[in-house]
């Protein structure tokens, strides 16, 4: 019959028929021991690996744990520190302008007012609105405008006639087009005080794109156009203005 | 030689196929696949080892740098704490404010307004005296003033700005009298100080004491009559008032004859109050009280 195939493959195929353990030992006793204890050195070792494997892995989970702790703790420590550091600033410009013996302005931004103030004495509370720290420009360039902390100084005190660079995103956050030159003639408003620190306190302009009551140029502080009209003739370079 | 050789070839080649075929294949393939498996097991937790080491260096490096952060909290915190528990400056003491934009005043302490009100501040005009001798501005001062005094029923002496400013109403001359001197009117009569007071007298020997207020100026020969400090006719009752809260270089806080004028900027840079809101301020502000006049 032809299922039966050629002698050749049925010695071929007798070869890889599965003989018993017990045949093959008493066969290769010797050989068999041997092989025997190889194998259970083997099985033994990849044991062993295996173990250690786990146990490697254990330790890396653990380790990568850790480690995600430590660095949440360590920008946590990091943002306390600040904010200490920060809360040390704004307490030594409070007692500073507490005891401050000459006419300043005191920007509480917890509280939305603007105080002017000498000796600790309230002369005068006007409303104000800061606006909200943003970072502006495309990268690399960004830069990060906030409202100022601690001690500055008025470096001049403008009115409307007084032509200033209003900054690209006032325009872009405006959805306004960036006209070729931005210097515009009355863009802080009738009044306006220019700080060391680059921020403003203005007041809102009649034209322009900071002319939106809704809108508050990001680091700086738009005050009522009746109030730094009431203190203008108070208002001079070299006059501290503190932030809280 | 050959034969043997093959017999012996021969012989090897039966003796592993007879081992082959007794099952030594499957266990040498055991062994083979045990030995791939461990070699793969080996790598794979050495490189697991590798790993867990790196982390550990890397850890070790973070958990000093955490230690660096906390230490930098702790010292923060230390910092806050000595800020905040050093003593400030004093800020509970009662003050004064004035504001000339709004023509109004606050008596304030700590963060409560303890009285406020209307008042009337300087004009702002200019005087300029006949050929520019002297130049009056009636501002009201601007800064850090003080309550120096206080006076119940005050009288005001007219400072030399009033009889200019009389003078130019009435478009009139002006003419001084000093102690000492005597003025002859055109009648004949002559104009001198006897004691405290500004008298006429007359050719027959008859004297008259002359008066004089805020409403009723002394005229003599056409030209408005400048009395000498010290006389009882430059000093005008009840144009200051009920009380005066002095702040020094002639500037005060006072009450008026005329509160219509009260919340108008038409003082001569003095602080003008009605009647009733002096009083109580008299009572209650201390001699020493700042004043803040922005």
């Amino acid at each position: 019959m032809g299922t039966d195939g050629p002698p050749g493959d049925k010695k071929i195929f007798r070869i890889f028929a599965i003989p018993r353990w017990r045949e093959f030992r008493e066969t290769y006793p010797r050989i068999a021991a041997f092989m025997a204890l190889v194998i259970a050195v083997l099985l033994l070792t990849d044991v062993v690996l295996i173990c250690k494997r786990i146990e490697y892995g254990r330790e890396l989970a653990l380790l990568q744990a850790s480690m995600t702790r430590t660095e949440v703790r360590r920008i946590d420590a990091i943002e306390a520190a600040e904010n200490n550091i920060m809360a040390v600033t704004v307490e030594l410009a409070r007692r500073e302008a507490l005891g401050d013996r000459k006419l300043h302005l005191v920007v509480d931004s917890g509280k939305s007012l603007m105080y002017l103030e000498r000796e600790g004495a309230v002369l005068r509370e006007m409303p104000v609105r800061l606006g909200q720290q943003r970072n502006v420009g495309a990268q690399p360039d960004t830069v990060c405008l906030a409202p100022p902390r601690g001690k500055r100084l008025v470096i001049r005190v403008v009115d409307d006639s007084y032509r200033w660079e209003v900054p690209m995103c006032a325009f872009d956050q405006r959805g306004q087009a960036v006209p070729g030159d931005r210097t515009l003639p009355g863009a802080l408003g009738p009044l306006a005080v220019i700080l060391d620190s680059g921020s403003v306190i203005y007041t809102q302009p009649k034209a322009g794109p900071l002319n939106d009551a809704n809108y508050v140029l990001p680091g700086s502080v738009r005050a009522e156009a009746a109030d730094i009209e009431a203190i203008k003739a108070n208002l001079q370079a070299g006059m501290a203005v503190y932030f809280l | 030689m050959r034969d043997y050789e093959l017999k012996e070839n021969r012989k090897l080649t039966e003796r592993a196929g007879h081992f082959l075929r007794k099952g030594g294949w499957k266990y040498i393939g055991i062994i083979v696949a045990l030995i791939a498996f461990g070699v793969a097991l080996f790598v794979n937790a050495t490189g697991f080892r590798y790993r867990r080491d790196v982390t550990r260096l890397v850890l070790e490096d973070r958990l000093d740098i955490l230690d660096s952060a906390r230490w930098t909290v702790s010292v923060s915190e230390q910092m806050l704490r000595e800020t905040e528990q050093s003593p400030e400056p004093p800020h509970n003491r009662p003050y004064l404010v004035i504001s000339i934009a709004d023509r109004r005043l606050w008596y304030k302490q700590g963060g409560a307004v303890l009285l406020t009100t209307r008042v009337a501040t300087g004009s702002g005009k200019t005087l300029v005296k006949e050929g520019g001798a002297s130049v009056w501005r009636f501002e009201t001062p601007r800064g850090r003033l003080a309550v120096r005094s206080k006076e119940d029923k005050p009288l005001w002496v007219p400072p030399d700005w009033y009889y200019v400013e009389q003078a130019r109403k009435r478009k009139l001359g002006l003419v001084h009298l000093e102690r000492g001197q005597s003025l002859s009117a055109a009648d004949g009569s002559i104009i001198e100080v006897s004691g405290t007071d500004v008298i006429r007298e007359y050719p027959d020997g008859r004297q008259k004491i002359l008066k004089a207020s805020d409403s009723h100026d002394i005229i003599v020969d056409g030209k408005v009559l400048v009395p000498p400090l010290g006389t009882s006719q430059r000093r005008f009752e009840g144009v200051l008032g009920t009380h005066r809260l002095n702040f020094g270089n002639g500037y005060a806080m006072h009450g008026t004859n005329r509160p219509e004028t009260v919340g108008r900027a038409v003082s001569h840079g003095c602080v003008r109050l009605l009647n009733n809101d002096i009083a109580r301020l008299y009572e209650l502000v201390q001699v020493g009280t700042p004043v803040y006049i922005y």
